[in-house]
């Protein structure tokens, strides 16, 4: 296939892929549409909504349909480190004893971590080096994880009693926090009609891992005008209440800003939306798009906006009308 | 174009804005004109210069951009093949070019919208609202540059009086005399154009006034000087016993002196000569020039010799300038009738060699005039009333610094010394006043015109002060009303 047929081919795929997606989740277009944007920039994801709103359904979907193995890892607070990463067992063999490495469940190109925020801090640090390095190291030995990789972790916002916060370094590392909404009356309709109904659609494969890698790489090149970039860098520097020419809003609302981390995110994921969108280059509407997803969890609220009840989503609008 | 004009609004507004603004702190004639003017001038310039300024490719993709392009324009300027790293980065960078050629190639120019022009507007508009409540609140400088505007038609109409006068007046004039007419003249003209209110012309006024009585009574005295060199000489001829010689002189018939002189002996040519050496000036000459032909001269040149040597001073006479007296008096007039309902501070402040005191003054200007004996000028307002009344301004030979002088501290010539007045004793009447350490010389008086609007405002202003009735405070000002009127 030339590039050309490549490049063209790009937004169909993308289409292909909503469109079997849909045939299983009904409603949360802009949840699919985040999560593809993630997941094709190579990136991790959050997932946050309450029980029940088929977080990890669409996550056995998406498996579905990009042929990927999935493994699900459900959090708890007794999770040890090694349930996750593997660990070495002692096997008889012929010649006698040795030590085998069992993989764990973070061997798999699609990790579903349920509850994330319900295991301990030692157990969630072992997901650090598989999320930023696709590599996990035991007893010393560093094995590489399968490309591609990603973590999709949901997160419940109720029932916070005995959880652990994500640390900052952590949530760094998660490309998009999507938010789950509940859906809406149609949307509600059309789930009871898929699951408790008749048998509903299934989805079907729509390809493999090197396709995925392929529409990484052609997402990478896609060209970005000085402005649009300068754009996006501006709106991570306003999240930093610090800097001399911060907005107001950041010098009184915020703790801290984001990290480099926060627009390596926003490029990548604009450069997936604007070929999605049948588009060869990033416009401003697609840093507008992706930079609440990249940005609501890596920015930290103070005592001021908790007060005042100013909300994540209101402060990030006005830092990107001040980077304009 | 759109642009420019929204930038070149709000360069204009500021513009204006700071005309306005100025206009309050510093008295500009037509403020409001000039305020239009540079709102105009502001806004043509920045919308010409805007038309004119060469739009670069980055700001017409921009431009294009906007019209739903995506930001493909832009894009295709940043991005080179050749830049590409791989054949898919090359791919994809051709694409783009070639999607964005396509995409400004479908473009309807017409639907380019310009650039934002929200704040330029928005920067106009706030500078409209303060250009609008400047121009609602009153500006006292407003009335002072109407006054000024109208003061400077007057002083322009009577500096052209004033050169229409000198004109007159030159037939009658030696060549000094008009020469000295025409400085006068001109540096009336330059005194009154860098006259900035009704107390510098007033000023400008009397200076030029007084410098033309200096020059009548300089002529004045060189025509008596002429006369009393004629007197002696005929008198010192008489007493040498030369009585037709004394004669002739007296006459000033030069044909009489020619031919006394034609048949003029040694003997009279040396008891003229005796003469000449008693003599002095002109005398002098004269004498000498008429001994002259006693010692071969020519008789009837040297009597015309002698007759011009006297006539010299006579010639001239006094030089007449009735014209410009009058010019300048008209002038005076015009400038009392609207001084004294000028602001009281300036015209206190401007009288001439004034040091410069306000018009509190007035007060004690007046109450320590009272009395009189030393043969001064009548101080005080009481004595000249009734001269005031007699003596219509309509009267060429009225002269207001004659009649009409008061005796004001505040504003007389600088000068200290004690000053003790006494009145001679009539009968049990007698009045000592000592007048303290005057500000000024006792003779220090200013033109009563000049000073008494000021009189007339402080003092019902201090009546509406003063725990007075009604009734009495509208005598206090009906008395100055009257008073003022009369001038």
């Amino acid at each position: 296939m030339d590039m050309n047929s490549e490049i063209r081919g790009f937004a169909e795929k993308y289409e292909q892929l909503r469109g079997e997606i849909a045939q299983e989740m009904i409603g949360q277009a802009d949840v699919v549409e985040h999560l593809l944007l993630a997941v094709i920039a190579g990136g991790n994801v959050l997932l946050e909504g309450v029980p029940g709103l088929g977080k990890t359904h669409l996550v056995r979907v998406l498996s579905k349909v990009m042929d990927l193995p999935f493994s699900r890892i459900q959090f708890t607070p007794d999770l040890m480190p090694a349930d996750i990463t593997g660990t070495n067992i002692l096997v008889r063999t012929e010649s006698g004893n040795e030590f085998r490495f069992q993989e764990g469940p973070l061997f798999s190109s699609i990790v579903l971590a349920d509850e994330i925020n319900r295991a301990t801090p030692k157990t969630q640090a072992a997901l650090l080096e598989a999320m930023q390095e696709h590599s996990v190291t035991v007893a010393g030995e560093t094995r590489k994880l399968p490309e591609p990789y990603f973590v999709l972790a949901t997160q419940n916002p109720v029932e916070q009693e005995g959880t652990y916060p994500l640390p900052e370094a952590q949530l760094d590392r998660f490309m998009f926090k999507i938010l789950v909404p509940f859906p809406s009356l149609e949307e509600l309709g059309g789930i009871m009609n898929l699951t408790v109904g008749e048998s509903g659609k299934e989805a079907r494969r729509v390809m493999g891992a090197e396709e995925l890698l392929a529409m990484r790489e052609t997402a990478r090149r896609v060209p970005i005008a000085a402005s649009v970039q300068e754009f996006a860098l501006k709106l991570v520097l306003a999240t930093h209440p610090e800097q001399a020419d911060a907005p107001e809003t950041a010098r009184k609302y915020l703790r801290f800003g984001a990290s480099p981390r926060a627009a390596q995110a926003i490029l990548s994921t604009a450069r997936v939306r604007a070929l999605n969108q049948g588009r060869y280059n990033v416009a401003f509407e697609d840093i507008r798009y992706v930079a609440p997803a990249c940005l609501r969890h890596r920015l930290a609220l103070n005592f001021a906006a908790v007060t005042e009840g100013k909300d994540m989503e209101s402060i990030i609008s006005e830092l990107m009308n001040f980077s304009d | 174009m759109v642009r420019g004009a929204a930038f070149g609004l709000a360069a204009g507004m500021a513009c204006a804005l700071v005309m306005l603004v100025l206009s309050r702190l510093v008295m500009i004639p037509d403020a409001k004109s000039w305020a239009g003017a540079a709102l105009a001038a502001a806004g043509i310039l920045c919308a010409l210069g805007n038309m004119l300024r060469k739009v670069s490719d980055r700001d017409a993709a921009v431009q294009a951009d906007r019209c739903g392009l995506m930001e493909r324009a832009a894009t295709a300027l940043d991005v080179s093949p050749d830049e590409a790293t791989d054949e898919i980065g090359r791919a994809m960078r051709e694409m783009q070019i070639r999607d964005a050629c396509e995409a400004l190639e479908n473009l309807d120019p017409k639907k380019i919208r310009p650039g934002s022009v929200r704040r330029p507007l928005a920067a106009a508009g706030i500078g409209c609202v303060l250009c609008a409540v400047m121009l609602l609140i009153p500006n006292a400088m407003d009335r002072k540059a109407e006054d000024f505007k109208a003061l400077q038609v007057k002083l322009n109409r009577m500096t052209a009086e004033a050169e229409q006068a000198a004109k007159q007046d030159e037939a009658g004039l030696t060549e000094a005399e008009k020469q000295a007419l025409r400085k006068l003249t001109e540096d009336l003209k330059r005194d009154l154009v860098r006259s900035r209110d009704e107390a510098d012309a007033m000023v400008a006024i009397d200076r030029a006034e007084k410098r033309l009585e200096q020059m009548q009574s300089s002529t004045a005295g060189d025509a008596q000087k002429a006369m009393e060199a004629a007197q002696a000489l005929s008198e010192a001829l008489s007493r040498a016993g030369l009585d037709s010689l004394a004669q002739a002189v007296s006459a000033g018939d030069e044909q009489a002196l020619a031919q006394a002189l034609a048949g003029m002996d040694a003997e009279t040519a040396e008891a003229l000569g005796k003469v000449a050496e008693e003599l002095s000036g002109e005398a002098k000459e004269a004498a000498e020039a008429m001994a002259s032909a006693g010692e071969g001269g020519d008789a009837q040149q040297e009597a015309s010799e002698a007759m011009n040597t006297l006539r010299q001073g006579q010639a001239g006479g006094t030089m007449s300038a009735s014209a410009m007296q009058q010019a300048l008096q008209s002038m005076k007039a015009a400038m009392s009738g609207t001084g004294s309902g000028s602001d009281g501070s300036q015209s206190g402040g401007k009288s001439p060699g004034s040091s410069g005191k306000s018009g509190t003054s007035g007060q004690g200007g007046s109450g320590a005039g009272s009395g009189d004996g030393a043969g001064q000028q009548m101080p005080g307002g009481s004595g000249t009333e009734g001269e005031k009344s007699a003596k219509p301004r309509s009267d060429p030979k009225y002269r207001e610094s004659t009649y009409e002088t008061i005796y004001d501290p505040e504003k007389a010539d600088a000068g200290f010394r004690d000053v003790m007045t006494e009145q001679k004793r009539l009968g049990e009447d007698s009045i000592q006043i000592q007048a303290g350490e005057g500000k000024g010389t006792v003779d220090g008086s200013v033109p009563y015109g000049q000073v008494v609007g000021e009189y007339a405002r402080t003092e019902t202003q201090s009546a509406d002060s003063e725990n007075l009735t009604g009734q009495q405070r509208e005598w206090v000002r009906e008395y100055f009303r009257l008073l003022t009127e009369q001038n």
